[in-house]
């Protein structure tokens, strides 16, 4: 029983430790979705070798998934 | 994550830019970055992103490398509004539909998206990967991990072979990772774990095979694997570099919000997962009575029990 509510205050700590900055993260992933448009990326990733490369893999950076 | 990734290359986006997009989205986001320097440090914050990134571009790079012409896409492209559907993209030109939305609306539509979407996806792995890192944290004894996982090459390929078949977002996995590092794994270590955990397994690529083929989900693996060391070694010699140790910083991050601010998240969080959580519950137990009802063989999605890859 010792070990068990142990185990729920570490995760309770960390809990509290990452609840502000995760609520601070999905919103800034929601807000990204709504501002930029679909057209906007699927421009930029239709066309060139390694530019759609390297902008697939910048735009990819911030989109939580 | 494999269907958004389907959904660009339908939007015209190329094999390389696929695989980029394939590599660098599940490894890296502003929801495990924020969480990321919040129980880690500011290093490893940096890091994540910077490694994912050159992964993705590498891979993306060797891919397009093999394609000796450009394939020429007239796939037709998913232009809908995304505040709310109001026209799909095809009638109205983007400036026209500029001012169908006012900027409160933009904001309201994204946090609607914030919580409903990305947080219903996320909390079940969350509270998993919460669970998994206390379990760690109380149950391994302090010096546990110095030995095998304390630095070096074979840790690093230690924690590829543990992160190539488990499946866990990048958010889930930080707690998991900040927990590993205060039992002593390496930061480089727990960077593979960081870049791999997120980006394989054994479902998505069998996904990734039917996509884009053998050749691409070969340099995936292939690059992902190579990057993800290489990236944890030198990791290593950064933190040594800099005299930083990730041990005795982890989670300094979250000091600089005070308790009852803490609280609140935490409160807030726990009723943004209600739904979500019940949902994906009851999805699961369907799923597992399913399972036994009519299909002997089908155990290839067992690895994932929450419908995270909906998207």
């Amino acid at each position: 029983m010792n070990i068990l509510f142990n185990i729920f205050l570490q995760s309770w700590h960390l809990l509290l430790e990452a609840s502000v900055y995760i609520l601070f993260g999905i919103l800034v992933g929601g807000l990204l979705k709504i501002f930029i448009s679909p057209a906007t990326v699927a421009r930029h990733l239709g066309k060139g070798r390694f530019t759609s490369v390297f902008k697939a893999a910048l735009f990819g950076i911030p989109i939580p998934l | 994550m494999l269907p958004a990734a389907a959904s660009i290359k339908k939007q015209g986006a190329n094999n390389g830019a696929t695989t980029a997009f394939l590599i660098s989205t599940p490894e890296s986001g502003v929801d495990s970055i924020a969480i990321t320097y919040a129980l880690l440090d500011p290093l490893m914050t940096v890091a994540r992103p910077v490694a994912a990134f050159f992964t993705a571009i590498t891979a993306g790079v060797i891919e397009n490398l093999f394609h000796s012409e450009n394939e020429i896409n007239n796939r037709k492209m998913d232009l809908s509004c995304p505040v709310d559907g109001c026209c799909d993209g095809i009638g109205c030109s983007p400036d026209e539909h500029k001012r169908h939305h006012s900027f409160a609306e933009k904001i309201q539509a994204g946090l609607r998206f914030a919580i409903t979407d990305i947080w219903g996806d996320l909390a079940g792995w969350f509270f998993i990967g919460i669970l998994l890192a206390g379990l760690i944290s109380a149950l391994v004894p302090s010096q546990f991990f110095v030995d095998y996982l304390g630095g070096g090459f074979s840790s690093m390929l230690i924690m590829l072979a543990l992160g190539i078949p488990l499946y866990i977002c990048a958010t889930a996995s930080t707690p998991i990772a900040a927990a590993f590092i205060l039992k002593g794994v390496s930061p480089g270590a727990a960077l593979v774990f960081l870049l791999v955990g997120p980006a394989t397994n054994i479902t998505s690529l069998s996904v990734l095979f039917g996509l884009l083929g053998k050749r691409a989900t070969a340099i995936y693996l292939l690059t992902l694997s190579v990057f993800a060391v290489l990236c944890g070694l030198i990791l290593d010699q950064l933190y040594i570099g800099f005299a930083f140790s990730a041990r005795a910083v982890a989670g300094q991050a979250a000091e600089l919000i005070p308790f009852q601010g803490q609280l609140a998240g935490a409160v807030i969080l726990f009723a943004l997962s209600v739904k979500p959580v019940y949902e994906n519950l009851k999805s699961f137990f369907n799923k597992s009575s399913h399972h036994h009802a009519d299909c002997t063989a089908c155990d290839s999605q067992s690895s994932s029990p929450f419908p995270i890859d909906k998207t």
